[in-house]
């Protein structure tokens, strides 16, 4: 009830439109306190609603393009395009959808404008890595070095994800990546469920198709 | 075959994984907010500024240096071709006109009485000399002692310069050998 009165605020409309899906670990009230108060100029409002997306929008930007600079560079971009048109916000998604539009729609740009395909810039792999059960699954016996092992399969893996076109690497970054609800994708691409389903097969058997050295059949 | 396929698909799911354990350097996300707040801060600045100075703010050194080179050219360009002698000046300075305008400017009875020299044949002037010139030319023909040291005379004799060098001097006639023709 509170989050609906916020959002009359923000939007003008009487009758305020229900939110999106909850995010976890977000207080609603305190975010929204928070984009008011960056729609009215305070930008160490606005400082801390990008410390609380910057990770989650990196890492899609970067998981979309593979290159850590490109990353860098499309996420600030986003940030600041967000509060340049943060007075337009009017409450119909929740922030999160809509930071997530805008870094999207500006990284599908991007890499439609990029005509050459960059080299990639990896991120390197954290210390959990080698321990992650998944992956100590897929690691093979003839590897001796679970490292070098690691680090092929990280370059192959973006390697195929770089032969999807940019719509089917995107659901595969937002579901399989990120974690999000066919839902949610939806809402951020702005199709429906069925169109995220079906993409998402596709990228799959794409992608399997790219890795099938790489995995156990 | 529904089945294998979740399994091929739960194998992919497993090395997309992968995916989440890349991350960017240690430190990255410390400083990342305050970049994206001082880029913003910067363009309301730069908004907030006059639109001459947004205008001069976008022009770097070299590029107004060339812009500044390319205007100081073009005006001495036009300067020069709006100062400079027309046709008129030209007729007028006695300087010889354009060939359209010459053949506008000079009748065709004033190129009738020019004596055209023959196409093959050598022109040249005679002139009458002066004193100084006959007898600097003249005289060693007409007066083969009056030639100058070191000039041929039509009468055979070349009169060489003395050489300074004695040790160069030409050998001296054999004296003797006439003593005894005219003896005999």
């Amino acid at each position: 009830m509170v989050q609906a009165i916020a959002l009359g605020v923000f939007s003008g409309a009487t009758v305020p439109k229900p939110l999106a899906t909850p995010e976890p670990n977000t207080g609603r009230g305190e975010e929204l306190a928070l984009i008011q108060r960056a729609q009215n100029g305070d930008t160490s409002a606005y400082d801390d609603l990008v410390q609380k997306h910057q990770e989650r929008i990196y890492a899609t930007i970067y998981h979309m393009t593979s290159n850590h600079e490109d990353a860098n560079d499309l996420a600030q971009e986003t940030f600041i395009k967000a509060y340049s048109a943060l007075k337009s916000f009017k409450g119909d998604s929740s922030f999160f959808t809509w930071v997530y539009r805008i870094a999207v729609n500006k990284t599908i740009n991007f890499l439609k404008q990029r005509k050459n395909r960059s080299a990639m810039s990896l991120n390197d792999l954290d210390f959990n890595a080698e321990h992650d059960p998944d992956l100590v699954a897929l690691v093979s016996d003839k590897t001796p070095r679970r490292e070098a092992s690691l680090a092929e399969l990280q370059e192959k893996l973006n390697e195929a994800m770089q032969k999807l076109s940019e719509t089917h690497r995107l659901v595969v970054t937002l579901h399989d990546v990120q974690g999000l609800a066919h839902e949610e994708i939806a809402r951020i691409t702005e199709c429906n469920v069925g169109t995220v389903r079906s993409r998402l097969f596709y990228a799959r058997q794409q992608l399997q198709a790219y890795l099938s050295d790489y995995l156990k059949h | 075959m529904k089945t294998e396929e979740s399994e091929n698909f739960e194998e992919l799911r497993r090395l997309l994984t992968l995916k989440r354990h890349e991350q960017p350097p240690p430190g990255y996300f410390t400083n990342f907010s305050a970049k994206v707040i001082a880029r913003i801060e910067a363009q309301q600045h730069a908004a907030a500024q006059p639109w001459w100075q947004r205008l001069l703010s976008g022009f770097d050194t070299k590029t107004a240096l060339v812009c500044a080179s390319s205007v100081a050219l073009g005006g001495l360009l036009i300067v020069g071709l709006t100062m400079g002698p027309s046709d008129g000046d030209l007729a007028t300075a006695g300087l010889p006109a354009q060939p359209h305008a010459g053949l506008t400017s000079h009748p065709v009875v004033m190129a009738a009485n020019v004596p055209v020299p023959a196409p093959n044949q050598p022109t040249m002037s005679i002139q009458p000399m002066s004193a100084q010139d006959q007898a600097s030319s003249i005289d060693p023909v007409v007066n083969p002692d009056a030639a100058p040291r070191g000039m041929f005379s039509p009468n055979g004799n070349f009169e060489a310069p003395r050489l300074q060098n004695p040790a160069l001097k030409p050998p001296t006639p054999p004296a003797q050998v006439n003593l005894q023709l005219n003896a005999q």
